[in-house]
């Protein structure tokens, strides 16, 4: 039996059995948009670098805080603990440390006056002050050093920024994004001593003090801005007086080998602080990315074996029903591999028309869902953008499993065609 | 003088069935030489459907042996029958086995489907056999609108189509009258007359028994010559 022949019979079988194909066409179709939306999210989720951020991230460095109170989803810093000199001895006794940075926080109030795309703003801010090397191996930014008297001070800002910027603020004010370069190089004025709060202090208290942004970086604090700590502990000392002890917000340990970290971790914990890892965090988005990627496998397998059943038990009653055609066909002239053939091929008709069938809304569903996503979560801009591009790729896959599913649900039925007994059809479709 | 090989020999051909295996044939022995125009008759039930399907390699006689076209039935492989079936041998089914749904033309190209070439080509000459047989007003009509006779005809354009060298055909006179029994018998053996091909009619109408050349009865599991 040539292809040609074997083709036209199958599609006319297909068209002579409309109506039973319709529950097995939309289970199909169901199963491959599904596979096909499922795929795109969890490809997308893969394209986030879950993983490569996974690697990137050291897992010797470590933040220490002092303890802190979690309340759903805040955190509150316990008064009656901070960090100080004591708790940067402390840590540093540690076994096992090989460094301890401290990220000195200015007890004072501050404000910053500067301005952004020819706006003037003025805010309330925290200063915060770091040794050079607090910054991780090759991060530290250019010029973050201690000038000359007069010389602006060279600050570093949270890299966070720019993106709680781009997401909220400008979308929200219209402003246009800015990238990761526009804020180096600008200037600002802070006013140590004063804010919005505490507005009226004497003016021999307010120091103003003239800032150069000389990087971005993701290990300083978000809610301010970082100087050399040189500048820091002359700030406090002008504020406080030489007596009171400056203050820690956090600091930063990197553990000797990545062998004894969970050691060094029970000891900073022995000594009353809290500790962050930033790989720990990262792992914990990876593990729910990869529950996720399970679970979608699972549900798209899920979908898949149950379009599959249901294919096959309705390709089964077609063979029953087709009983006397199957005779016909073979006392006709054709083989068993023929009419194995033909319903095979039936199969892989059935598979073709309602995988596109559920492809093409799929399609469709994912610009859909991209776009009423993006309008009603601003957040959403920031997404990798390949979580609502048209993937053909991944079509193809989702179009593929959606035929596997039904020639693998064509074989039995097939089978059982081929094997059925053409004269006992044939005679019992004459009574 | 060179000797002619019969199209279709059968030497002590049996057949049981079931679990006790039931004899429904037993030693039948029959010979039918290419363009002879025979018949088998019997009453019903006697097992003359049961030797057609042997003789087509839809069953495989359980004794004896069974030589079709040169191929011995017994032995030859699934492929090999099929090809035999649809290269060489027209069959008219008891009941004419027309596919509900498709039209007269669709039903009677059937055969086409399983031969070398691609169906299509056939189109032509299955018109030009339905036209023949008085069909051209019903081409398109579908099978399970005709009448009997009309369908009868159809079976028998569906079984010329490819030019077998054996037709086998099961009651082809049914249950049709006279005259319309008259004129199916006329064409089938008009149509086999034209290709040369053999014809062996199963039926227990005797009125078929004036057309033939030569006649085996089966009774009781056994074929006779008459
Ligand atoms: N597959 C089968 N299983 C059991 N009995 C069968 C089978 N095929 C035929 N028979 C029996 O064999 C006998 C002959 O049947 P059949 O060849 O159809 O006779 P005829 O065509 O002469 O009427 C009948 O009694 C029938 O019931
Ligand atoms: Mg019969």
């Amino acid at each position: 039996m040539i292809t040609r022949n074997l083709l036209a019979l199958a599609v006319r079988s297909l068209a002579g059995r409309r109506a039973s194909s319709v529950a097995p066409l939309l289970s199909l179709a169901m199963a491959t948009g599904t596979t096909f939306v499922l795929l795109s999210i969890a490809w997308s989720l893969h394209g986030a670098g879950v993983s490569g951020l996974l690697s990137r991230l050291p897992i010797t460095r470590m933040v220490v805080t002092a303890r802190q109170v979690d309340l759903l989803f805040l955190r509150l810093g316990t008064p009656l603990s901070s960090l100080d000199d004591r708790s940067l001895q402390s840590v540093r006794a540690i076994e096992g440390v090989e460094a301890a940075w401290p990220e000195l926080v200015l007890a004072m109030p501050v404000s910053l006056v500067g301005d952004l795309l020819g706006t003037t703003f003025s805010t309330d801010c925290a200063v915060y002050g770091v040794g050079g090397d607090f910054f991780p191996a090759g991060n530290r930014p250019p010029g973050f050093v201690h000038r000359e008297p007069g010389a602006a001070v060279p600050v570093v800002l949270s890299s966070q920024l720019i993106d709680l910027y781009n997401s909220g603020f400008a979308g929200s004010q219209n402003l246009p994004g800015l990238s990761r370069n526009a804020l180096v190089g600008r200037h600002f004025t802070l006013f140590l001593g004063t804010s919005s709060f505490v507005p009226a202090l004497p003016r021999d208290r307010v120091l103003s003090v003239r800032c150069e942004v000389v990087g971005l970086s993701d290990a300083v604090s978000v809610t301010g801005v970082t100087a050399p700590e040189a500048y820091a502990r002359e700030w406090h000392r002008w504020f406080h007086g030489e007596s009171t002890p400056v203050q820690y917000s956090s600091i930063h340990v990197e553990a000797a080998s990545s062998s004894i970290v969970d050691r060094v971790r029970r000891d900073i914990e022995s000594l009353g602080l809290q500790i962050s890892n930033p790989r720990e965090l990262a792992e914990k988005i990876a593990l729910l990315s990869k529950y996720l990627s399970a679970a979608i496998a699972a549900i798209v397998v899920l979908f898949l074996v149950m379009a599959g059943v249901g294919t096959a038990s309705t390709l089964g009653l077609e063979v029953t029903h087709q009983a006397e055609r199957i005779g016909v066909y073979r006392a006709l002239g054709a083989s068993q591999s023929d009419v194995r053939r033909i319903y095979m091929a039936r199969a892989a008709v059935l598979g073709l028309a309602g995988a596109t069938l559920g492809l093409l809304p799929a399609i469709g569903l994912q610009v859909v869902m991209g776009n009423a996503l993006e309008a009603l979560v601003p957040i959403a801009a920031n997404l990798p953008p390949s979580w609502r591009e048209f993937n053909p790729a991944l079509a193809l896959i989702s179009l593929s499993l959606g035929l596997a599913t039904c020639v693998v649900a064509g074989i039995a039925p097939a089978h059982r065609a081929a094997r059925l007994d053409p004269a006992d059809a044939l005679r019992r479709a004459g009574t | 003088m060179a000797s002619v090989t019969p199209a279709l020999v059968l030497e002590g051909v049996g057949f049981a069935v079931g679990k006790n295996r039931r004899d429904i044939l037993v030693n039948a022995c029959m010979q039918v030489m290419p363009g002879e125009i025979c018949a088998l008759v019997g009453p019903s039930g006697s097992g003359k459907t049961t030797i057609l399907n042997m003789i087509s390699g839809l069953l495989r006689p359980t004794a004896g042996s069974l030589t079709v076209l040169g191929v011995d039935v017994g032995r030859a492989r699934d492929r090999e029958l099929a090809r035999l079936r649809s290269r060489r041998m027209g069959i008219v089914f008891q009941n004419f086995h027309l596919l509900p749904g498709m039209t007269s033309t669709e039903n009677a190209l059937l055969p086409a489907y399983f031969g070398c070439a691609p169906a299509g080509e056939y189109r032509a000459r299955v018109r030009d056999l339905l036209g023949r047989l008085g069909l051209a007003p019903w081409l398109d009509a579908a099978a399970e609108n005709l009448s009997e006779g009309q369908r009868q005809r159809v079976a028998i354009a569906r079984a010329l189509l490819l030019r077998p060298a054996l037709v086998l055909a099961d009651e082809p006179t049914g249950n049709l009258d006279d005259s319309s029994a008259a004129t199916i018998l006329s064409l089938l053996i008009e149509g086999a007359r034209e290709e040369g091909s053999s014809l062996l009619l199963a039926t227990h109408d005797r009125r078929c028994l004036q057309v033939v050349e030569r006649t085996f009865v089966v009774d009781q599991g056994r074929v006779v010559p008459l």
